[in-house]
């Protein structure tokens, strides 16, 4: 607030660019009555504390001198453009008649065109856009009032209706005096785009140029769509405006008892399962409705099949070799197995009565496996129990074995006469 | 062949075979038909043809009026009930009962369609969001949207009152009430023929004092 005060005093010439402590001491005064603040200021720390960015204190002989930074100079410029949204009656149109347009000067060789760039196009487009965001808060702002024209409580709506439409009709204005003033557009795109191989020669200055022009074209594409937003929302309103003063207190009347009917739908409604359930006795209302429904015989297409490939077996190397060997070594007990029974076989097709327990000792010996001789032992069982010609007895005797901790009964096998 | 339709000759034009059967279908499924989207070529079929048969189709072989009707300057059609019953669209599953949410966020809609008289109707899920949470009636809001009123809301509670509205305004699509702008988003446009409402429920707005009397005391006993 106080660097705004003393650059709104230097701007008005009430005080010197190059201001004294005196007029520091004032203004500090003036702020401190302005915003009735009553606790005692101490102006040599607020002083400090402000001098490191907003003013500079120097000494020209035996005086203090004190002048505004340039930073503290743009940051006023800045509020006041903010806080004052005041708009100039199409004074824009003029400032833009003279800054906009291109002349062939501009366009002679890159510095030209950067200096009209830099001084005539960017100050005009921050000052178009901060025109239009203006303007649009203002129009924002009339319409969220014209609402309160649809209240019962409104004192000479007709009187209100006139003076509304009077300020729509200078909003109209000011958006025509700048739809206007963007008429430059075509002009200066124009030429820029026309003088674009005039540029081409260097590659350096082609990019500087194209990223100017590029510039221009979107700033003037994005201040088109916000013209155009501003300006449908002013057409809509005056339009409805113009319409209201016929019908304006049915619809008033007919919005308060929306209102009312809405209010009492929520107080008289509840929750339930999720849904809304209004009160029971509030009137049910139909609408036409013929669902439409098409009977057909369910088409199954069998063209579509899954195509999903069996999942692959994961392969156990170890598990595997594991199997193979347990299977080798059941094959090699059938093979011993057989060689055995053939041979005891044809010890009794010789006629030789067979000691099972002897040879019991013989295939372990041999084999130096327990499993082969006990599967010699149930296939001769098996082969001769039930023989004609050959007799398999067993006594209850025990045969022990040194080796292997076993008993074995006696067995005997030997060939009838018959 | 010629005289097949010479009761409603406007059957016999060009433009009937084109766009009747659409605008049939629509009307009987309750839609409100304007001069908007998808529906301009069946809107300035059934505008043309309204006085030249069209409404006295409805009348002699439905028992049905095809209402014109305006808003803001905008006319719209649709199917209505006779005073004095439903016509041929009284029998089962010719018409379907106006949902009680329904009621509820139509009445709503019609109140923001009235409310920005100056401004165009676009609205987004925030507005609506404001009006369940911020509003002067927010506590009623959240009492029959989530149930319970609570000072914040699980992600899922305030998810599935997204979907329910979402769904109701799907519906109110279907009849022309509205139209999404984007439906993810809960973005839509809200169309004069939501006016609508205020025709069918005429009867209570016109009376609501005497309704909310008639609730009260229903209330009471």
């Amino acid at each position: 607030m106080l660097i705004v005060w003393l650059y709104q005093k230097i701007e008005k010439g009430y005080i010197n660019e190059d201001f004294e402590q005196k007029d520091l001491d004032d203004t500090i005064d003036d702020v401190i009555e302005l915003l009735k603040i009553e606790t005692d200021k101490n102006k040599e720390a607020l002083s400090k504390k402000l001098s490191s960015h907003f003013y500079i204190t120097e000494r020209i002989g035996s005086k203090y001198q004190i002048h505004l930074t340039v930073f503290a100079k743009e940051l006023c410029k800045l509020l006041i453009q903010e806080v004052q949204p005041e708009i100039k009656k199409l004074e824009l149109f003029h400032v833009f008649k003279r800054t906009l347009p291109l002349h062939d000067d501009d366009l002679l060789n890159i510095e030209t065109f950067s200096y009209w760039f830099k001084n005539h196009f960017q100050p005009a487009r921050n000052e178009i856009y901060s025109h239009t965001e203006k303007l649009n808060s203002e129009v924002v702002d009339r319409i969220n009032e014209l609402s309160t024209l649809l209240k019962t409580e409104v004192q000479n709506p007709k009187e209100q209706i006139s003076s509304y439409t009077e300020i729509f009709v200078v909003l109209e204005k000011q958006t025509t005096g700048l739809i206007n003033t963007i008429d430059y557009k075509n002009d200066t795109l124009s030429r820029i785009k026309t003088a674009k191989e005039h540029f081409a020669s260097d590659e350096e200055i082609f990019d500087e140029f194209t990223r100017m022009q590029n510039e221009v074209e979107n700033f003037f594409q994005s201040i088109d769509r916000r013209i155009i937003s501003i300006n449908d929302k002013i057409q809509l309103a005056s339009k409805r405006l113009r319409n209201l003063l016929d019908t304006l207190k049915h619809k008033q009347l007919f919005k308060i008892k929306i209102e009312k009917l809405l209010f009492l739908l929520l107080k008289s409604s509840r929750y339930e399962k999720g849904e809304i359930k209004l009160h029971e006795k509030f009137p049910k209302k139909y609408l036409p409705f013929i669902p439409m429904k098409f009977v057909a015989i369910l088409k199954i297409d069998f063209q579509f099949y899954s195509k999903a490939e069996p999942q692959k077996q994961e392969y156990d190397r170890q598990y595997e070799e594991r199997e193979r060997n347990k299977g080798l070594a059941l094959l090699e007990i059938q093979e011993a197995t057989a060689k055995w029974l053939d041979k005891i076989n044809y010890e009794l097709e010789s006629g030789n009565e067979i000691e099972f327990e002897q040879w019991f000792d013989k295939i372990v010996e041999q084999e130096n496996n327990l499993e082969v001789p006990i599967q010699v032992c149930f296939g001769l069982i098996e082969e001769h129990n039930n023989s004609q010609d050959k007799t398999v007895s067993i006594e209850k005797e025990e045969v022990s074995k040194n080796k292997n901790d076993l008993t074995l009964w006696k067995m005997r096998i030997q060939t009838s006469r018959s | 062949m010629e005289n097949a339709n010479s009761n409603f000759p406007f059957l016999n034009t060009e433009q009937a075979k084109r766009y009747f059967a659409d605008a049939d279908i629509a009307l009987k499924q309750g839609r409100h038909i304007q001069d908007y989207g998808n529906d301009i070529r069946i809107f300035s079929f059934v505008d043309e043809y309204f006085e030249m048969g069209l409404e006295e189709y409805y009348k002699q072989l439905f028992g049905m009026n095809l209402v014109r009707a305006s808003n803001d300057n905008e006319k719209f059609y649709y199917l209505d009930f006779p005073d004095d019953g439903k016509g041929k669209l009284g029998k089962e599953n010719r018409s379907k009962e106006l949902e009680d949410e329904k009621v509820i966020f139509a009445i709503l809609f019609l109140n923001f369609y009235k409310e920005k008289f100056f401004e165009q109707k676009e609205f987004l899920w925030q507005e609506l969001e404001q009006t369940f949470k911020e509003s002067e009636h927010k506590e009623l809001w959240q009492a029959i949207l989530y149930g319970k009123i609570k000072q914040n809301y699980t992600p899922k509670e305030e998810l599935d009152v997204k979907d329910k509205v979402r769904k109701i305004l799907a519906d109110f699509e279907k009849l022309g009430w509205i139209t999404f702008k984007n439906q993810e988003e809960v973005h839509f446009e809200i169309l004069p023929s939501i006016e609508r409402m205020s025709k069918l429920y005429d009867d209570v707005i016109n009376n609501v004092e005497f309704i909310e009397e008639y609730l009260s005391n229903e209330q009471l006993s």
